[in-house]
């Protein structure tokens, strides 16, 4: 979902206007892909078109039922004139629970995972998210095929607080171990 | 004096500057991408006949990865549209 989000910005910085189709679940990455490109969150709200997850087991005619229903937007989103209601789902990092914050960040633990990275969650307190990326060596031996851990750090708390109130993330990060050791 | 400079670069957020919007599809070539995932086609498909009906001419690409961004040989094929669907199946 990040690369879509990223070729629509280079698209757009070279004056075409972008739509994107996503899957539901992935609307935590994109509002954080947005925000490290320098978009607002409202650029999703108005330019991402979303369909409920997942569409990958669907008959061909099922996915063209939800074309159907979604062109009237994705012709407003191309011309500009969508009416958008913003999701307000942010709230207190009071009620926070991990597993709760597990299921969010999902998508982007598996787009993590097939980098040849595990992203794990050890605690949520006092509005913070204690994470350990772990980089397999063997599938990525310099660590560069995973975001640098302050994008990544960014993509997860604009992911977090796309639901919960300025929520912050503590990243314990394998490649940073593995410098001082060095 | 030691003057100490701290080689950690800070976050840079871009600029990013958003295209102008047409005000018709009607006569407008119309570019969709397929990131290759599944039935990301099927929704490409269904699009290009949509518009075509609405009076766009399609021009169709494809990324050879979902996992990365488009190469540039794929945006310069689009780089002449008027705008652009990008679909990311899954």
């Amino acid at each position: 979902m990040s690369c879509s989000v990223r070729d629509a910005a280079e698209l757009e910085s070279r004056g075409v206007p972008t739509v994107v189709y996503a899957n539901d679940v992935f609307r935590p990455i994109a509002y954080g892909t947005a925000e490290i490109l320098g978009f607002s969150r409202a650029y999703v709200d108005e330019n991402v078109v979303f369909f409920a997850h997942p569409t990958s087991n669907l008959t061909r005619s099922h996915v063209f039922g939800l074309v159907d229903d979604a062109i009237e937007t994705v012709e407003r989103a191309l011309l500009g004139t969508r009416d958008v209601v913003a999701p307000n789902v942010a709230r207190s990092t009071d009620t926070v629970d991990l597993t709760e914050i597990g299921e969010l960040l999902e998508p982007l633990r598996a787009s993590l995972r097939e980098d040849g990275a595990t992203l794990a969650l050890d605690d949520v307190r006092a509005g913070v998210v204690h994470a350990r990326l772990e980089v397999d060596e063997a599938a990525c031996a310099d660590g560069t095929c995973v975001l640098p851990r302050r994008n990544l750090v960014a993509l997860l708390e604009a992911a977090l607080r796309a639901r919960y109130d300025g929520m912050h993330v503590e990243l314990d990060d394998s490649r940073e171990r593995s410098l001082a050791g060095t | 004096m030691i003057e100490l400079h701290d080689p950690r670069g800070s976050p840079e957020t871009p600029s990013v500057r958003i295209a102008t919007r047409p005000k018709s599809l009607y006569g407008l070539t119309i570019g969709l991408l397929e990131n290759g995932k599944e039935n990301a086609d099927a929704l490409i498909d269904r699009t290009a006949e949509l518009l075509t009906e609405r009076g766009a001419t399609i021009v169709r690409a494809r990324k050879p990865s979902f996992s990365r961004p488009a190469p540039t040989d794929v945006i310069d094929s689009l780089a002449h549209c008027a705008a652009v669907i990008a679909a990311h199946g899954g």
